[in-house]
């Protein structure tokens, strides 16, 4: 055991767990509007950081990531509406079929690499759009699925109220948390880190470099399917929308603007821009002017993100 | 004894039969035939072009043969890949120096001591709590007298010091057969020379296949030298023999008459 490695992880982990009590703690004096957007927040940002699993680490720049989600809040829209499906059973069975969406797109997708890999996580992002608005039996095309209840949660009961559902959500958070922290402190999660350095290095080090792509996809697809799961039961409904391009490119926005491989970075990119969104949307109809003026800024200026800005800072 | 007949009645290390790959047009490597002894030590050397490095990536099974075999202690390796290889004992460096820029140097040997075994899967559990990769990492950090440098990152060393993590990392896997890619490109005579000595004293029984433009280097190390020229098999033979060769310095410096085409 080497104690000296063991200190700047145990810092983030101090840093992380003053940060979730101050999340917990201000929510019952916060304006009920402020705890709303938390939620969503919260949503975004395990999303975000699922994607940063892929864009940061690994090197590997899905602009597709949006459909993974879909999968998880159409599978929970459609489980929950249709089927009168339990909250851990919605989870479960959107984590699941999100990872398997991974998987066998990751045989797809992983073909390619670099600005090619854009290209086709681009084309999958479209392709699920498509699916979303012309499988109208399955998933109730432009119209959505309206109606989705939230969940009925084990200790808690219904989490209908702003808080307790913001609870709920908060305590995912947390779990995923601690499993992305264990994953980029991992064996496997350095692995990824030397392919996004050198991939003709690591295969002739004996890595089967394909096979830790594909299992960093099918891990990241099951963290969205999650996210996407909790959104369906946060906004009560799930339409096209929520596969759109424009969303996809928000979590890759969450992502740049946060602070790519940082994977705190993302989370304070996801917070920032569900704020931004919601506060610039009071004042004028063209927010993703606003967000793509933020990318240009974050480009130019901030290339590492914000936490990137904060560490050159210091 | 194992395998069947070859040059001394044991089985070659390595052994290429008939290798050839195309580039659309353009036959890079055309009919190689060669075969290393166990525990040989060979350079292949040649002017720019002469198919030299994409030879290496075809018995490292970076990229496949348009035709032709490899073989690995007489074992037919033609369409297994590249990290297949690698467990198989076939170890490599590079030309342009390919290491893992943003990580440390220890970060660096110790995703080498990973790549191996099947703890480079372990997701829940933290790197620092396995002891063994460290371990191994950290001696041949000491070996290549880097044990100082071990939180740089890699990116702020010297030419110098990354050519010597290059041949570290190769090391790391553990191979029988060494695939070296001119070890000493950029070095000052001074690292050269150490990093000359640095392969002599290599264990015997690995097989070294050296590409190197320095005869100097050439001369130290290896017992054979194979001509590569335009992607064909050109001469062999020992060092002396080569460097008389006037075929072979005419193809380096043109001499003698001029080829008309």
């Amino acid at each position: 055991m080497d104690v000296a490695a063991t200190r700047a992880p145990m810092r983030l982990v101090t840093g992380l767990a003053v940060a979730l009590v101050i999340l917990a703690g201000l929510a019952p004096v916060l304006p009920s509007y402020v705890v709303i957007l938390m939620t969503e927040g919260l949503i975004y940002a395990i999303a975000a950081a699922s994607l940063d699993l892929l864009l940061g680490f690994a090197g590997l720049a899905s602009l597709g990531h949006s459909a993974f989600f879909a999968v998880g809040a159409y599978t929970t829209a459609i489980l929950v509406t249709r089927h009168q499906a339990s909250f851990g059973a919605a989870l479960a069975a959107s984590i699941v079929l999100a990872a398997v969406a991974s998987a066998a797109i990751a045989i797809l997708v992983l073909r390619a690499t670099g600005i090619y890999f854009m290209m086709i996580t681009l084309a999958v992002s479209l392709c699920a759009w498509g699916l979303a608005y012309r499988w109208v039996s399955l998933t109730g095309g432009d119209t959505g699925i309206v109606g989705i209840p939230r969940p009925r949660v084990p200790w808690v009961g219904l989490a209908s109220g702003t808080l307790s559902f913001y609870y709920t959500v908060l305590a995912l958070f947390v779990v995923c948390l601690a499993l992305y922290l264990l994953l980029i402190w991992s064996p496997f999660g350095k692995t990824l880190v030397g392919i996004r350095d050198s991939e003709s290095r690591m295969r002739v080090l004996g890595y089967n470099v394909f096979l830790h792509k594909a299992v960093a996809l099918v891990v990241a697809g099951a963290f969205a399917g999650l996210a996407g799961s909790l959104y369906a039961y946060y906004n009560g409904f799930v339409g096209p929308s929520a596969v759109d391009l424009a969303h996809s490119m928000q979590f890759v926005l969450m992502v740049i603007v946060g602070g790519p491989g940082t994977l705190v970075g993302p989370l304070i990119g996801a917070f920032a821009i569900t704020f931004l969104e919601k506060m610039v949307s009071v004042f004028t109809e063209r927010w993703v002017m606003v967000l793509a003026a933020a990318y240009v800024v974050t480009a130019l200026w901030a290339p590492r993100g914000m936490l990137g800005l904060l560490r050159a800072a210091r | 004894m194992t395998g069947h007949a070859g040059d001394g009645g044991a089985t070659p290390a390595v052994q290429c039969e008939g290798v050839t790959r195309w580039f659309g047009g353009l036959e890079a490597v055309s009919q190689v035939s060669l075969s290393l002894a166990a525990g040989e030590r060979r350079a292949i050397i040649g002017p720019n072009g002469a198919g030299k490095t994409t030879l290496f990536r075809l018995i490292s099974g970076e990229m496949p043969v348009t035709a032709g075999r490899v073989r690995l202690f007489g074992r037919d390796i033609t369409t297994t890949p590249c990290h297949r290889r690698t467990q198989l004992g076939l170890g490599r460096t590079f030309q342009i120096t390919n290491l893992f820029p943003t990580l440390s140097v220890l970060d660096n040997l110790v995703l080498a001591a990973l790549g191996l075994g099947r703890t480079k899967f372990s997701m829940l559990r933290p790197l620092w709590t396995y002891p063994e990769p460290r371990a191994r990492a950290l001696e041949t950090l000491d070996t290549v007298g880097l044990a100082d440098k071990r939180d740089a990152i890699v990116r702020t060393l010297s030419h110098g010091e990354q050519r010597q993590i290059e041949m570290a990392l190769a090391l790391l896997t553990c191979p029988r057969v060494l695939l070296l890619d001119e070890p000493t490109a950029g070095l000052s005579p001074a690292e050269s020379a150490l990093m000359t000595r640095a392969i002599q004293q290599l264990d015997r029984s690995i097989t070294i296949l050296l590409i190197e433009h320095d005869m100097d280097v050439v001369f130290d190390i290896v017992s054979r030298i194979t001509v590569l020229h335009l992607g064909r098999f050109f001469a062999e033979g020992s060092p002396a023999e080569v460097r008389q060769d006037p075929r072979v310095q005419e193809i380096y410096f043109g001499a003698g008459e001029v080829t008309a085409c």
